[in-house]
């Protein structure tokens, strides 16, 4: 906001004036400018008058209500905020609780049955697997397979007698490549 | 006889050591005026600012790691009652503020004193509280922080939350407004004085 002249000398009344306010209004000087600041001077003397209530004021009454409700206000405040927490436990006492939990969970697991899980080795029961890509039969340890570069829904048999076929057909080419597996 | 420093710190050590309940009465005892009469310059009347004194206090006290420092409360507690006068004059909107119920607040004591001077008082006191009514809630809170209470301009803008600059133009518009809104005051009363009386 730009300031008029009435308000840098409100401002200069009061010292508030920025140096640059004080310079541009000392470089041109109006007739009238010291008697309009004299009287924003005048005006802001007798405004600390105004710092306490006026003494037809009920102050003492006022003041005893309020200091009332406010330490009332406050004492409520703090039972409300204590109720839905309830008692906090120290950290000491949430560290202590958590190493407990520990070891039980420790404890626990050491005790079940070790379950000898060979998910390593591959299937018990060959596995034939057919996709537009590739086809393999796995069985135990070992296992093979015929690529393609593609690859999309696969079919897989296990367990299975038999035999399954892939069929690949070259887009550049159009050559056709039938793979078939036969499992005994 | 001790010095004025360590008076002050014998008292300061007396005021941490008593216990939570007499410390917060203190504390209240106070500021108490202070801000009751700072957001009442705001807002204008005394049902609001008494109310919203005492939400102030009462979220003060809820933060009491904050009241530590004395001279920090004093200017954290300003802040607060500040931001809660412009607050509640914002939700309000800008309805004309009720005038103060003068009969509600005259005091048992006041009844001794000189009715003539009372009344200039009471005319002088409601002449301040128009004139800050011409004034938007910032410029008023400007004009009563710095020019009534004294508060440095940066103390003002913290209180505030804005810039010195703008603090500068606050002062700066409440103080011609002010004045403006004075001299209008005075031609009127001359122009009422100098009507021809009829019989």
């Amino acid at each position: 906001m730009r300031l008029t002249r009435h308000h840098i000398l409100a401002l200069l009344a009061g010292g508030d004036a920025a140096w640059w306010q004080r310079l541009s209004a000392r470089r041109n000087p109006q007739p009238e400018d010291p008697a309009v600041e004299e009287e924003f001077r005048r005006i802001r003397e007798q405004l600390p008058e105004f710092r306490d209530l006026p003494p037809y004021f009920a102050w003492d009454s006022l003041s005893a209500e309020m200091k009332g409700n406010i330490l009332l206000g406050v004492e409520a405040g703090e039972v409300v905020r204590s109720r839905p927490s309830g008692r906090a436990i120290g950290w000491r006492a949430g560290f202590a609780l958590a190493v407990l939990t520990l070891l039980m969970l420790v404890g626990y697991w050491g005790q079940l049955p070790v379950h000898v899980h060979d998910s390593d080795s591959g299937p018990q029961t060959p596995l034939l697997q057919a996709t537009p890509g590739q086809l393999a039969a796995r069985h135990r340890d070992a296992g093979f397979s015929v690529l393609f570069h593609e690859s999309g829904a696969s079919l897989e048999l296990s367990g299975a007698v038999g035999g399954v076929r892939a069929d690949f057909v070259d887009e550049e080419t159009g050559q056709l490549t039938v793979a078939h597996v036969y499992l005994d | 006889m001790g010095t004025l420093s360590s008076d002050l710190m014998n008292e300061r050590a007396e005021t941490v050591s008593l216990p939570l309940a007499d410390r917060r009465s203190a504390f209240v005892e106070e500021h108490l005026k202070r801000i009751f009469v700072l957001v009442y310059r705001v807002v204008g009347n005394v049902a609001d600012a008494q109310d919203i004194t005492q939400e102030v206090f009462i979220k003060a006290l809820q933060r009491e790691e904050q009241l530590r420092d004395s001279a920090r409360a004093a200017q954290w507690l300003s802040r607060i009652a500040s931001n809660a006068a412009i607050d509640f004059l914002r939700r309000r909107g800008r309805a004309p503020q009720t005038p103060i119920e003068e009969s509600q607040e005259i005091s048992d004591g006041s009844r001794s004193a000189n009715p003539e001077k009372l009344l200039l008082t009471a005319e002088s006191h409601q002449l301040f509280q128009d004139a800050l009514k011409s004034l938007t809630p910032r410029e008023r809170l400007a004009l009563v922080m710095r020019d009534v209470e004294g508060a440095p301009a940066e103390e003002v803008a913290q209180a505030l939350g804005c810039s010195k600059a703008t603090v500068r133009s606050h002062i700066a518009n409440a103080r011609v407004k002010f004045r403006k809104f004075l001299r209008r005051r005075i031609q009127t009363v001359k122009v009422g004085n100098s009507a021809p009386v009829v019989d």
